[in-house]
């Protein structure tokens, strides 16, 4: 049996997820429907022609080899790291204050993207925070989360 | 003629010149530097934009526009690497004048280029805007719907990848925007019980995350965490000025491009990168030293440079007098009016006369700037090459995260903006176009509430759409761009 190519999961997954959507639709609005084309139309019409495209595209990928993406050799933990380095980064926002959580981010993320000078990356995470929060809040008069400081 | 000099007088104004020479500082630094593009910088500028005057903001935006247009082809002529897409075909003359010793001379050219093809776009779109506004007051909400359909098909079928990849983009985008509030009667929907989507998704969570973020998660893959050298690329800036006998080459070179660059600007869809290499194609064709193109072609590097820059303003007029964007950074300046409650269409003309004079004064006043700063910042912007990504891109995903953070004082909205990135990095992996993604997000409330409003009036009746002309040639060219690529790429297929 031929191995199925990432292009054709893609395509069956978003076969199954917009056909699920369009099913559903109808039950996420809030009220009686009022009108012949009313809040779910678009929704549901929307979420069939993903659905109808999306079996055109699992169509089109079972014609072709099925070759993997020349990216799927490329590893995915970077961007699982980054992804839940700005989820902590959101977390630690309100706890440590703007400036304190920005510099360890900027840390981390200058680590994350190659860069190995520390004669570079801490200048960075010291004015960039401080800039910001100057430019923030002395220039616009927004506040920026303060920390347990403020 | 009074309500421009009137513009002329805001405009001018130390705040509004002050933030637009950072604009277009800020737009050709960033378009200078490969792997950052235009509309990451607009995306990026767009909460700073909120807290300023209306014309102050959308100024700023216009100047990182015309700015990050024309800063692609620095590096496409130092390093051979554009900047920006349409910066491509100045690459293949400019770098080759580079070898030559003559990159002075290259940047030069490439910046008179860039300003006379803005400078001509501006003045199309003072003369053409105000007429099609008047054609465009004809239209109701069967009108609104058709050329809503009709920008979303362009977009999605011209994107790049395959079409049926941009229209599921577009379609995404359009069912995106339908989370949240419905625009007619108020009832939530889509939100899966959740408060703090009961208001829909913020728009420029949705920007900054697809374009932005997912741009950062390409760089942490592509880097995976090893160290990364530094750029060290050497830069002359030297190669001389530009003599009358090349003067004498390249302006007809550049009058020949900038209206191919205005009327491609001004059809949604097809955008700045397309007239670059449209307008090189035709300086060779009609060129009588074609066996220059590719060795350091003035006229090659004119051509490209005038009509990647003719798109900027040309772009402006179905954005201003239909309220359709036809391309990304226009979708984006789209959010940024209706942040400051202007909403492009022919309603703008009437009710912000004093905004939409102005609004045109702006971009005249901007391509000067822009010729000035140009000149003189010239040194500054080539070192802007030397900056690493791996520095430069932690303190843009800094910048997102302050930017949307500001921009609606939520935390919530920084998670959306990393659910975006997610997308939008998955999109770009598997060969997905953005553009149509962001444009029907934009265009789903107008495409709603054009289709609704059509069948209340017409009490049901679908025919409606039959009986408007404007509508029925509008989804009837819908259905034929669709139509004909879809007959190529099969013809493609089977061949």
């Amino acid at each position: 049996m031929r191995k199925l190519g990432s292009e054709t999961w893609l395509a069956a997954t978003l076969f199954a997820a917009s056909a699920i959507l369009a099913a559903f639709a109808p039950s996420q609005v809030t009220g009686e429907p009022s009108q012949v084309v009313g809040p779910a139309t678009l929704p549901v019409t929307l979420a069939l022609a993903i659905a109808a495209l999306s079996f055109l595209m699992l169509l089109g990928s079972l014609r072709k080899a099925a070759a993997p993406l020349a990216s799927d050799r490329k590893p995915l933990w970077p961007v699982m790291v980054f992804s839940v380095g700005l989820a902590l980064y959101v977390i630690l926002l309100p706890v440590l204050g703007f400036s304190l959580s920005t510099a360890i981010f900027l840390v981390g993320l200058c680590l994350l993207f190659g860069e190995r000078r520390w004669r570079a990356i801490l200048p960075i995470a010291v004015l960039i925070p401080l800039g910001l929060l100057m430019f923030f809040e002395r220039f616009m008069i927004i506040l920026l989360p303060g920390g347990p400081w403020s | 003629m009074e309500l421009i000099f009137q513009g002329l007088g805001a405009v001018l104004q130390f705040e509004n010149l002050a933030v637009m020479a950072i604009g277009l500082v800020v737009g050709i630094v960033i378009g200078a530097i490969p792997g950052l593009n235009v509309p990451l910088a607009v995306a990026i500028s767009l909460p700073i934009t909120f807290h300023l005057q209306p014309l102050a903001g959308i100024s700023m935006l216009i100047g990182i526009y015309k700015g990050g247009t024309y800063g692609g082809s620095i590096s496409a002529i130092l390093i051979n690497v554009p900047g920006t897409p349409a910066a491509g075909a100045t690459a293949i003359d400019g770098y080759a004048l580079t070898k030559q010793g003559k990159a002075g001379k290259a940047l030069k050219l490439s910046l008179y280029a860039s300003v006379l093809g803005g400078l001509a776009s501006d003045l199309a779109l003072i003369l053409l805007a105000v007429p099609v506004a008047a054609l465009a007051l004809k239209i109701g909400p069967a009108e609104n719907f058709a050329l809503g359909m009709l920008a979303l098909a362009l977009i999605g079928v011209l994107s790049e990848g395959n079409m049926v990849k941009g229209l599921i983009a577009g379609a995404l985008g359009v069912l995106l925007s339908t989370v949240g509030l419905d625009p007619l009667n108020g009832q939530t929907r889509l939100t899966f019980g959740s408060l703090e989507l009961s208001g829909g998704f913020q728009f420029i969570s949705l920007i900054i995350g697809v374009f932005a973020i997912a741009e950062a998660m390409v760089l942490a893959q592509d880097t995976a965490g090893r160290a990364v050298a530094s750029i060290k690329a050497k830069m002359p800036p030297s190669g001389g000025g530009i003599s009358r006998e090349e003067w004498r080459l390249s302006l007809p070179a550049m009058l020949r491009a900038a209206p191919v660059g205005i009327v491609i600007g001004a059809i949604p869809g097809l955008g700045s990168a397309i007239s670059a290499f449209v307008n090189y194609g035709l300086a060779r064709n009609f060129s009588k030293r074609r066996e220059e193109f590719g060795n350091g072609s003035i006229e090659g590097i004119s051509a490209a440079e005038c009509g990647n820059n003719a798109v900027c303003s040309s772009t402006f007029i179905p954005l201003l007098t239909l309220g359709i964007p036809g391309d990304t950074i226009t979708a984006i300046m789209l959010g940024a009016f209706m942040v400051h409650g202007l909403v492009p269409g022919p309603a703008l003309f009437s009710e912000h006369a004093d905004f939409v004079t102005a609004f045109f004064a702006a971009m005249v006043v901007c391509s000067i700037l822009h010729l000035l700063i140009g000149r003189i910042g010239l040194p500054l912007f080539i070192q802007a090459i030397r900056i690493p990504n791996q520095l430069l891109f932690p303190i843009v995903v800094v910048l997102c995260a302050t930017g949307v953070y500001v921009s609606s004082n939520s935390y919530f909205d920084i998670y959306v903006m990393l659910g975006f990135g997610l997308l939008g990095f998955g999109m770009k992996k598997f060969g997905f176009p953005v553009a149509p993604l962001l444009i029907g997000f934009i265009l789903g409330p107008i495409i709603e509430v054009g289709l609704r409003q059509s069948i209340i009036m017409s009490r049901g009746n679908l025919d409606i759409f039959l009986q408007r002309p404007i509508a029925l040639v509008c989804l009837a060219l819908a259905a034929a761009v669709i139509g004909w690529v879809w007959a190529r790429s099969s013809k493609g297929r089977v061949a």
